[in-house]
């Protein structure tokens, strides 16, 4: 167990850095899950701005009354909501040059649950459209949640939404419909139009059609790798070397404290995946910043290094550069 | 992202375990508005910090984050308390918990907090690295101050104000408070009661100490606290006396003339206040002009008004006490004489604490006799002395009052038991 890859990184010639939008845009409240990828020479960074603070007393020293992991809304609003902020970074990766808040109010709807707004959306770039897909609970009472594929458009630095899509499971007629309660953390591979790792252990693989708006298996893996842990989605998948994808998972650890209060850990692990969809390996169990809740949504090579972008604490987004020599040797496969 | 933020992140991603790289980055996110972040990082420093100073001061900035965030009392205050457990005896979270209180109006918890604050915490104890919102102990008095009133605790309200005017107090305060605080005395005054009157009434007549000619006549006196009954004693009853008053306010309520009216004295007072010159045009005899009495040539008034350059009683008083005090060096005391003298140092009030002292020595330079110093209705609130000149004034009655030795009660004065 890593506990601060971030520390290793920058030992090894990275660099980390705060990922921010004007507080006035955000009232301070969080930003992070955030994801990156590189379009037409441009540095694409999405955050997600959360309507709630999340406190976890990792320690459980100076827990909330309620325990040591509250999501902390206003007492008098307890939708949990999700603003997104799409913008494009500089070279020197140290700031903004431009972003705005994602306008889908010509696409919403009166949300009909608690959790409003398009959650962990990944940045992907196919037939020549930008998209955020993530996860959208609101559509129904009992927030089903589905994956979404929100198109961009970008006009003089202002990012809107265009189209929104509900992805239905493989087999599902029509969104909402099936059995699935909640499907989210779905992988989207770069280079793969409307393709998304839906699952790590066994592997599946699903392909999603604008046309006919249906998602289709693709893949599914024959073996069950042997471990105790599952590979939980997280960045995009990516090309990795000649032959591989890799993509950036995170592992849950869902526990109790001794008087029965819900706790967590987040770690992470890379995955690499042959052209087969066979898992290749993957690497040793890490924190980036030895935060307990920590989840990354992007990915991406650039310029000799690998872009992570990771939330910390649900509250704090950061983008680590990782080079390639010390990447290739942290995943050993 | 400037220099330093990008120091602290790296200093906290190469030990984020370190309590202290979690509190600078968390000071960092803070001072940019971002409470989220800046929370996280202030959580995770007081679960690993080894001085419990350090935990507290970021447990009691994680709750400011979400005060900052708004409508997230109940967690904000939730830190509060874990600070407050941790070091009891600082008064910092006491103080914020007791603001937070305030701003629900919930008046009677944060009294709680603020008393509790005042009574068991160490005002001595080494200040924190940052500041975040409390300023002192004389700040949080004053707060407690607010709350009392609220719930209704009146007398702790003025009983507060009145400590916190009170030298080596006073100075402790930031101007910000000494303004709110003065405003607050201005406003509801330092008495119980904020009419403050110790009346006389005719069945008083058997308990009167100082009794002159024709005391037994009146019904009920109108000063405030027996000035015209000082007057008149210090007079021996005199009829046809003559005064001149300054700050003459409504025409009966209060007066210190109503009655020398009644006992035949002529005399005129100046009144700044449309209202009260109107009231006096109607109800009274004698002139009320109505001016500044700041902007005024007293010696032209007095030149014009009276025939003698004797007077038997000048009143002064109209409010702050520097305003009083400058009227008093505009009195042609060279060439007028009066008998008696209320002066009004409002010396409870005056937090410059000089104009008392300033009057005292201006009056004697002109050979006036302090008879009764730092009068006040309850023992406590010195706001008025009497003096008199000798020339005018009868020895054997000046000995009779005599009492310059502490704050007058005056009714103890006035009034046997």
């Amino acid at each position: 167990m890593i506990e601060n890859f971030a520390k290793l990184a920058i030992e090894n010639g990275g660099d980390i850095t705060p990922l921010v939008v004007d507080s006035k845009h955000t009232g301070g409240l969080g930003l992070t899950n955030c994801s990156i990828l590189p379009i037409n020479d441009k540095l694409y960074v999405n955050l997600r701005n959360v309507e709630y603070t999340l406190l976890h007393a990792e320690k459980v020293k100076y827990a909330h009354p309620w325990g040591p992991v509250v999501y902390v809304h206003p007492e008098d609003d307890w939708k949990l909501r999700t603003n997104n902020f799409l913008g494009v970074i500089n070279e020197d990766l140290s700031d903004f040059n431009y972003y705005s808040k994602v306008d889908t109010s010509e696409l919403d709807k009166d949300p009909l649950w608690e959790f409003v707004g398009l959650e962990d959306a990944r940045i992907c770039h196919w037939d020549n459209k930008v998209f955020l897909s993530g996860v959208r609970r609101d559509t129904t009472t009992n927030g089903v949640g589905r994956m979404e594929l929100s198109e961009i458009e970008e006009e003089n630095g202002s990012f809107k939404e265009i189209s929104r899509q509900r992805l239905p499971i493989p087999g599902e007629a029509v969104p909402d419909t099936g059995k699935s309660y909640c499907e989210k953390n779905w992988m989207p591979v770069v280079d793969l139009p409307y393709t998304y790792v839906k699952w790590c252990n066994p592997v599946e693989v699903v392909k999603y059609n604008p046309e006919t708006k249906l998602t289709e298996q693709i893949y599914l893996g024959k073996n069950k790798l042997d471990i105790d842990f599952d590979f939980r989605g997280g960045s995009q998948v990516i090309p990795y070397k000649e032959d591989y994808r890799i993509a950036l998972c995170h592992v849950t650890s869902l526990f109790k404290t001794e008087t029965g209060r819900k706790n967590c850990t987040y770690r992470h692990r890379f995955i690499v995946f042959d052209k087969d969809w066979n898992v290749h390996g993957y690497s040793k169990e890490f924190n980036f910043l030895g935060g307990h809740v920590e989840f990354s949504c992007g990915m991406c090579f650039h310029e000799g290094n690998y872009l992570i972008t990771f939330g910390f604490q649900d509250n704090t987004s950061f983008l680590l550069r990782v080079p390639e020599t010390f990447f290739d040797s942290f995943i050993e496969v | 992202m400037d220099k330093k933020f990008k120091d602290v992140l790296l200093k906290f991603a190469k030990d984020p375990e370190d309590a202290m790289n979690n509190f600078d980055l968390a000071y960092e996110y803070h001072t940019r508005g971002h409470t989220a972040s800046a929370f996280s990082n202030y959580l995770r420093c007081a679960e690993r910090a080894k001085e419990d100073e350090l935990a507290y001061e970021s447990l009691c900035r994680a709750s400011y984050c979400f005060t900052s965030q708004k409508r997230r009392e109940f967690t904000s205050k939730a830190f509060l308390k874990h600070a407050q457990i941790i070091l009891p005896k600082r008064p910092e979270a006491y103080y914020l918990l007791g603001v937070h209180h305030m701003n629900r109006k919930e008046y009677a918890e944060a009294h709680v907090q603020f008393t509790l604050a005042l009574e068991f915490c160490d005002f001595d104890c080494k200040p924190l690295m940052t500041f975040i919102g409390y300023k002192s102990k004389e700040h949080l008095l004053y707060q407690k101050s607010k709350t009392a009133w609220f719930w209704d605790k009146n007398h702790e309200t003025r009983q507060i104000l009145r400590d916190l005017s009170a030298p080596g107090v006073w100075e402790k305060l930031d101007e910000e408070d000494q303004k709110a605080v003065q405003d607050d005395i201005n406003r509801i005054g330092l008495l119980v009661d904020s009419d403050a009157f110790v009346k006389y009434e005719e069945k008083d007549f058997v308990n009167l100490k100082y009794k002159f000619p024709d005391a037994e006549k009146i019904k009920e006196n109108r000063s405030q606290v027996f000035q015209d009954m000082f007057v008149l004693y210090m007079t021996e009853g005199k009829k046809k006396g003559t005064y001149f008053e300054i700050g003459s306010g409504p025409s009966h309520f209060g007066s210190n003339t109503v009655l020398l009216e009644e006992f035949g004295w002529k005399g005129i007072g100046v009144e700044s206040n449309p209202i009260y010159v109107n009231e006096h045009k109607s109800r009274r005899k004698n002139l009320v002009l109505f001016d500044d009495a700041l902007k005024l040539n007293y010696e032209k008034i007095l030149d014009t008004h009276f025939d003698t350059t004797e007077i038997d009683y000048l009143q002064l008083d109209i409010e702050p006490a520097i305003n009083t005090f400058q009227c008093l060096i505009s009195i042609p005391f060279e060439k007028y004489k009066f008998g008696v003298i209320t002066y009004e140092h409002d010396d409870y009030i005056d937090f410059t604490r000089s104009f008392k002292n300033k009057s005292r020595r201006y009056l004697k330079s002109y050979g006036y006799e302090l008879v009764v110093a730092d009068v006040s209705p309850d023992g406590k609130s010195s706001y008025e002395d009497w003096w008199v000149h000798p020339d005018l004034i009868n020895r054997e009655v000046i000995e009779s009052i005599k009492s310059t030795d502490g704050t007058i009660n005056i009714k103890q004065l006035m009034l046997s038991e």
